[in-house]
């Protein structure tokens, strides 16, 4: 008997098993036919988007990839919820492989939602409010609940009035568009929600409003999110847990304090430094990071990051580092780590 | 109404000296809902040589701002009152001809998106010569060589070769410090910036902002730097310029500004900047409500619907400019030395 | 709480709610399309009313009125038999109408079931239907129309059908361009990660947003509908005698040029109009409908 949609979700009685569980995750993409490659002598046809990725995420918690454009976090966001195929590994939600078959299992998306980056794209342009935030109750078959009912709840629950009901996305701002994301994703009160870059776009002054939103619902319905974002500010406040994505790889993965106190990884490092102050006598006299990320089509040999580490090595040049653990589950891909 | 309105910049360095020199401006749009006020005499001063952060959150009309200065704003935008001087320029009802002399080479302006600034169809090497159109005693070589010493000197390795390439064989980052070339080709007196690292990962934003202050060094100009991330103002700008719902709510020295900010709207604002916040915390300060419909702007003081420290005579009578400090403004009641009533 | 959006240009796009009003206000500001509204109505009303309103019975025969040159007991002159061309010209609009606005809506139909389909199913399929648009658009128009009308026989009927054939690949082609751009946009992949099927995706989420353009376009084509009658009948493979379509009355206007030159001048007329009709109201739609020009302050 399933409980009803709007309790809050019951603790599983397994709850010393992370509620997801991704190991080796590898993402691949064809730019191109295997015909034309061949013609035009291409050496390597695929990008890898996400390359031997693995953590977990206990419920209740927030977990933040961390990356710059062409990390592969949105990426990763996706397959989670299997709108991109994977390659490669395995993603294991309640213990279960919802995605083992290619087309992720329907009762999966039951618990898993996704809030997208831009706030009013992300919404059927023809559609009211009330009945895009009532679509999943349809997909789900549970369409014959009092919608309108469902409706007011949702809409009462991310703090937006009645009659937004009946509004259209583009009578809507930036910060009422999120809520309605907000309320999408909650609808069927899910396990885990993954939100790509939540406050992108919003003012400065409004993005608390959503963040708190979405921590009050944390606590009411005993939601796990997955907040994918290059905004380190907020994940300084907003995450448990942090991993920080270079070219598809995890190159740091930790407690969200640890790595602000003791960053181990010199990306990280120089992540955390880039970020402007908004204080006029914290001024940096030199950049932290100089250069670009390398093209995903020609991934540097060894370290993918020594094109641009402060204190790239020889060894670094020639040699991939794998994972190193840290203790307090704090790892790390680096030959000659800040710290430990 | 005690006190008379002051001045927010006194002529200290001589206010004859001011790149930018606006005064009491204000720009209507007229819609078929009538007249919107998209700015209300709004003061702002670039001094030669300095750089102007120009602050402001949506429907502040910080853009709006910015495309005045260059002549570029839309058809149904309308200055109604108020004066734009550059150099001692009047840019009111400047004629097509006198405004080609000065855009591109005295004023030029950086846009948020390099990817739409830049013309997709023609070399960057063809876009910079076209800018020197205007010197007509120099030879194409000369152009050209001009344009990769710039190039080179924002960063771009090989300049030469990279003159015959498409805007779109660049990176976004790469784009942008082709625009800002392009920007500063003629060395021009003012370069106005329109969120031009918005777009932008943090760590190039952080080259980006670097590169700007090194090149103001070297060229002298003046920059007015528009942006809604407090970071990057504070980074880079010397004076601040806060701008709310299409006026000037505060402005001053960089220093003054993010330490002993005296606008009720500037001190929520950087409350709510989570690089501020020290202590680690999940409820996040914000500012509740939503900037007024500029359609029928409200009488009174235009932050009062949203002060947290707000009282009777806020809603009803408009605030003047303020001084607080050498250079700096602010425009609220509470600096008025009488001011619960 | 005054809920503004910001002066970021939120996209609007159409009223959604489809306000007939509003729309009907703002068109009242552009004088071409109130102009190409005006036409298109005055020929409705012709072809819905049109046996109350002729002043003559169109199909009368009267041969001593014969080559009557324009008065006012005849409009536009008689004909070679002494009918009314006026009436007959009246009469006609409810055959290009009926013609032209069933035959278009049956290949919208049709081209909005196959573009879709091509747009949002696999890459084979839309490939084949590709190369069978391709081949049948490829095709001179009046060309493919003659040799149907020969093997099938000249009808209503048979012209619908030449219509339809011809108008449906290029609507297909154009439903199914909005098809693949909206099957990357943001909103279908949000609505993707809910699981919801592939055919409620298209029907309930795509197809209300890439529609409009597609009524806007399918209605400049009318006139072109009309006019291949007219240039199909011209050529004698079109609506057989007697009834008055516009193209039999400019083929019979040829004819008796020398004789009674205002009957084509009266064929012709109707045709200009309601061309024009149709165009500038088109086009007026597709301006007022275009989200990029509008931009909330």
């Amino acid at each position: 008997m399933e409980p009803a949609v709007n309790e809050p979700a019951r603790r599983s009685p397994q709850a010393s098993l992370p509620l997801l569980e991704v190991e080796r995750l590898h993402v691949r993409f064809p730019m191109m036919g295997p015909i034309k490659a061949s013609l035009f002598q291409v050496p390597n046809r695929f990008l890898d988007a996400v390359l031997d990725v693995s953590f977990q995420v206990r419920s209740g918690t927030t977990l933040a990839l961390v990356g710059e454009s062409g990390s592969g976090k949105s990426t990763l966001g996706r397959a989670i919820l299997g709108l991109v195929p994977i390659t490669g590994g395995i993603v294991r939600f309640e213990g279960e492989e919802p995605l083992k078959q290619g087309k992720p299992a329907p009762a999966y998306l039951r618990h898993v939602a996704m809030m997208f980056q831009d706030p009013i794209s992300s919404l059927s342009p023809r559609r009211t409010v009330k009945s895009l935030i009532t679509e999943p109750f349809i997909v789900h078959g549970l369409g014959t609940r009092d919608l309108d009912a469902e409706a007011r709840r949702l809409l009462a629950l991310v703090g937006l009035p009645k009659d937004f009901a009946d509004r259209y996305p583009h009578q809507l701002s930036g910060g009422q568009a999120r809520r309605v994301g907000v309320a999408r994703a909650v609808a069927l009160s899910p396990k885990l929600i993954v939100a790509d870059e939540p406050t992108a776009g919003l003012d400065v002054s409004v993005q608390g409003e959503i963040l708190n939103l979405m921590t009050r619902l944390q606590r009411e319905l005993g939601l796990t999110y997955l907040v994918i974002t290059h905004n380190l500010a907020v994940v300084r406040h907003v995450s448990d847990e942090m991993a920080i994505m270079y070219m598809g790889r995890f190159v740091e993965y930790g407690p969200t304090r640890e790595i602000f106190a003791h960053a181990a990884h010199p990306y990280s490092d120089g992540l955390i430094a880039a970020q402007p102050q908004p204080d006029p006598d914290k001024r940096r006299a030199e950049v932290a990071l100089k250069g670009e990320v390398p093209s995903l089509a020609r991934r540097p040999v060894g370290c993918e990051f020594h094109t641009r580490c402060p204190q790239a090595q020889e060894f670094c040049r020639r040699e991939r580092p794998s994972v190193r653990e840290l203790g307090h589950q704090h790892s790390h891909r680096c030959h000659f780590p800040l710290t430990g | 109404m005690t006190g008379a309105k002051v001045q927010a910049f006194p002529a200290a360095a001589g206010a004859a000296d001011d790149v930018l020199d606006i005064r009491d401006l204000s720009i209507d749009f007229r819609t078929p809902k009538g007249p919107v006020h998209a700015l209300r005499h709004v003061s702002l001063a670039v001094p030669r040589g300095s750089i102007v952060g120009l602050v402001g959150e949506s429907g502040s009309g910080k853009s709006t701002l910015a495309l005045a200065a260059m002549g570029l704003m839309q058809g149904n935008a309308e200055i109604i009152d108020g004066s734009l001087q550059f150099s001692g320029i009047d840019l009111r009802g400047l004629s097509p001809e006198a405004w080609r002399a000065i855009r591109g080479k005295r004023i030029s302006m950086v846009f948020q998106d390099p990817m739409t600034s830049l013309n997709p169809v023609r070399s960057i090497g063809q876009q910079m010569m076209d800018i020197q159109y205007r010197d007509r005693s120099a030879w194409p070589a000369q152009r050209r060589r001009k344009a990769a010493e710039i190039l080179k000197r924002v960063g771009i390795p090989d300049p030469e070769r990279q003159l015959n390439r498409h805007p779109h064989e660049f990176s976004g980052g790469m784009r942008q410090r082709i625009a800002i070339a392009m920007g500063l080709l003629e060395k021009p007196e003012l370069l106005i910036a329109d969120e031009p690292t918005t777009a932008l990962d943090v760590t190039l934003e952080a080259q980006i902002i670097h590169l700007l202050r090194e090149l103001r060094q070297e060229f002298g100009g003046s920059i007015l730097f528009i942006s809604h991330n407090l970071g990057v103002i504070a980074e880079l700008c010397d004076i601040v310029v806060v701008l709310y719902a299409g006026e000037v709510v505060e402005q001053g020295p960089v220093r003054e500004i993010f330490h002993r900010p005296k606008h009720p709207y500037t001190q929520a604002l950087l409350e709510c900047d989570p690089a501020r916040i020290d202590l680690i915390s999940r409820d996040l300060p914000t500012i509740p409500g939503d900037v007024p419909n500029l359609l029928q702007v409200p009488p009174g003081c235009v932050f009062a619907p949203r002060c947290p420290k707000l009282f009777d005579r806020c809603r009803v009578e408009a605030p003047t400019d303020r001084a607080v400090g050498p250079g700096h403004a602010a425009r609220c009641h509470l600096l008025d030395g009488a001011g619960r009533e | 709480m005054s809920a503004q959006p910001s002066d970021i240009p939120v996209p609007v796009g159409l009223a959604a709610a489809g306000s007939l009003l509003r729309l009907l206000r703002r068109l009242s500001h552009d004088p071409l399309g109130l102009l190409g509204l005006f036409l298109v109505l005055v020929m409705v009303f012709c072809a819905l009313f049109g046996p109350w309103i002729v002043p003559d019975d169109p199909f009368k025969i009267h041969v001593a009125e014969r080559f009557n040159a324009p008065s006012l007991a005849h409009l536009f002159g008689t004909d070679s038999l002494g009918r009314d061309v006026f009436s007959r010209v009246i009469a006609g609009s409810r055959i290009a109408l009926s013609v032209g606005a069933s035959s278009i809506l049956i290949a919208m139909v049709l081209g909005l079931i196959l573009g879709l389909t091509a747009g949002y199913g696999p890459r084979w399929l839309d490939n084949a239907f590709l190369l069978l648009f391709d081949s049948v658009y490829s095709f001179p128009t009046v060309i493919l129309g003659l040799t149907v009308m020969t093997l099938l026989g000249a009808s209503i009927a048979t012209l619908m059908f030449v219509v339809v054939v011809i108008q449906t690949p290029a609507y297909a082609r154009l439903i199914r361009t909005a098809t693949l751009a909206a099957k990357n946009a943001e909103y279908v992949l949000a609505i993707r990660s809910l699981g919801t099927s592939p055919l409620r995706i298209l029907v309930v989420h795509i197809l209300p947003n890439i529609i409009g353009p597609l009524f806007i376009i399918a209605s400049m084509d009318i006139p072109s509908v009309i006019a291949l009658e007219a240039g199909l009948t011209y050529l004698g493979m079109g609506i057989p005698p007697p009834a008055p379509s516009w193209g039999r009355i400019l083929q019979e206007g040829f004819t008796a040029i020398r004789d009674a030159p205002w009957i084509v001048l009266a064929g012709g007329f109707p045709l200009i109009l309601t061309t024009l009709g149709f165009t500038f109201l088109g086009e007026s739609l597709r301006d007022l409908l275009d989200p990029r020009l509008r931009r909330i302050v």
